[in-house]
């Protein structure tokens, strides 16, 4: 039986992931955000203040992840991508979850 | 990169340029289009209603239709007349909504104005004859007109377009062509 | 019957088939319409209609100066107009198929967005100055690991540096970037150019 997780665990997921290197902003999971010149990611995209971004479904001693990310043109997105793969899963580790599934989509790269 | 530092090269790019990062998403270039065709898509829907009042809620509901659909446009280069279809449509939606359907056989007759042509330069009395005269039309051969003359529809674009057979269209036309040329004739 | 040697200004414009020999306005428009061609001596003989196809050219010609007026008589689009317009966008089309990512691990599916490549590929611009990149399409099937792409874009360019250069320079830079941010297999970057920009539009922004 798969439940949602309580916010703390996606919210900790969620910080991890912006302090992951490479890694610009983190979307709600799902959303469509594409090239948006000029308009600041604070403006989509950020949640309404309470609902986690990072999507989290729990099933017993294990989870399945998914998020949408920005990263970084000074790094390579498929390193950039793949870090915050293993953030996610240390997060997890270290809450004593397997990560049963993970999927992270790049829906920006930002540009300095 | 950001909207001030696009703005200006973006602002003086060609269509295709601007219709072609629009498509991809990119508001900044969408806004461009909003800027360069506006007056163009206010001036025709005012034509096309013969009344301001609505005149930008129509226009800002074509832009919607148009973003949402831009994906749809095959050549960014055409996307001047393609945003003209748009808010014509949206035009003549309108104008059916709030009337009864256009008939041939409306013997309704134009209401001529009386004013006299002021001392102004020649040809821009004739501009104003011109527009004094389509106000005067009744909405059917105004409509008509507007949507060959300045929409450049066809016969049977403007058929479909106003729900109605290819040859009420063409009478509607010819009456509005007799009145307004003998209208401009008097103003010669 | 018309007599050719009327000046045409005594003769009263009349729109009816007894003024045109026969012939409607709607017939004289398509005419018209059709530039003159091919010539009908019915048409182009009679005086009458010779009058009316005067009428319909200055109203042609009257249409155009009405729509310029027109159009220069409304308001600019300000910005706060500009705003009313975006605010009823919904900014969430574009994104596009979804590009795999390699991962050894087997509970990762990684991806990037078709969209976010198509910014990419326009950002490279950024590294020549005065160059805009216009559409951007990804031809073939992205969603398959290693199957051939091939990249499309429209380009506008400045006018003064030979223009394959400038190219060759933009699809250098798309190149670096695809090869720095996806795992596509690009097999060619195929770039139109739609437009050569005079220097005097040109703003300082635009100048390196």
């Amino acid at each position: 039986m798969t439940e949602l997780q309580q916010p703390s665990l996606a919210a900790q997921i969620e910080s991890a992931l912006r302090s992951a290197p490479g890694v610009r902003s983190v979307y709600r999971s799902g959303s469509l955000v594409s090239n948006l010149i000029g308009r600041g990611a604070a403006a989509l995209g950020l949640g309404d203040g309470d609902e986690p971004l990072v999507a989290v479904m729990r099933d017993g001693e294990s989870a399945s992840v998914e998020a949408s990310i920005a990263v970084d043109s000074a790094q390579s997105t498929t390193e950039t991508v793949r870090s915050a793969q293993t953030v996610v899963e240390r997060v997890l580790g270290a809450a004593g979850v397997e990560m049963s599934e993970i999927r992270l989509t790049v829906v920006h790269v930002q540009e300095p | 990169m950001d909207v001030r530092r696009s703005s200006n090269a973006l602002e003086r790019a060609d269509d295709a340029i601007v219709a072609g990062r629009a498509m991809d998403g990119d508001v900044a270039a969408f806004a461009v289009l909003v800027r360069r065709y506006t007056p163009m898509m206010r001036a025709y829907t005012h034509r096309m209603l013969n009344a301001s009042a609505d005149v930008d809620d129509i226009v800002q509901e074509a832009f919607v239709t148009a973003w949402q659909r831009l994906p749809e446009l095959d050549d960014p280069a055409k996307v001047k007349s393609w945003l003209m279809r748009i808010v014509s449509r949206r035009a003549v939606d309108r104008l059916r909504a709030t009337r009864p359907a256009v008939d041939i056989d409306d013997l309704e007759q134009p209401a001529p104005s009386h004013a006299s042509p002021s001392r102004i330069a020649e040809a821009k009395a004739e501009v104003q004859a011109l527009g004094a005269a389509l106000n005067e039309l009744p909405e059917g051969q105004r409509e008509c007109w507007v949507l060959r003359e300045i929409g450049g529809y066809s016969y049977d674009e403007i058929a479909e377009e106003l729900d109605i057979p290819v040859s009420t269209a063409r009478g509607l036309l010819a009456r509005a062509r007799k009145y307004i040329i003998v209208r401009m004739e008097e103003w010669r | 019957m018309t007599d050719e040697r009327d000046a045409p200004e005594l003769r009263r414009l009349g729109l009816e088939p007894a003024d045109l020999d026969g012939h409607t306005i709607e017939q004289l428009t398509d005419y018209l319409d059709a530039g003159r061609m091919p010539a009908d001596p019915t048409i182009d003989d009679s005086a009458g209609c010779r009058l009316a196809l005067d009428a319909l050219e200055r109203l042609h010609a009257v249409t155009g100066r009405l729509m310029a007026d027109d159009e220069a008589a409304e308001p600019e689009a300000d910005e706060s107009w500009v705003d009313r317009v975006l605010s009823g966008i919904v900014l969430d089309a574009r994104s596009g198929r979804r590009i795999p990512i390699d991962s050894p691990s087997p509970v990762a599916d990684l991806g990037i967005t078709e969209g976010a490549v198509r910014g990419l590929v326009r950002a490279a611009e950024n590294s020549i100055p005065g160059v805009l990149v216009g559409r951007c399409r990804l031809d073939g099937d992205i969603e398959q690991p290693g199957a051939p792409v091939r990249v499309l874009l429209d380009a506008s360019v400045p006018y003064g540096d030979p223009i394959s250069d400038v190219v060759q320079r933009l699809r250098a830079e798309v190149g670096v970037r695809l090869r720095a941010h996806t795992e596509l297999n690009v097999t060619g970057i195929d770039i139109v150019i739609r437009d050569v920009r005079d220097p005097s539009s040109w703003s300082e922004e635009d100048r390196g």
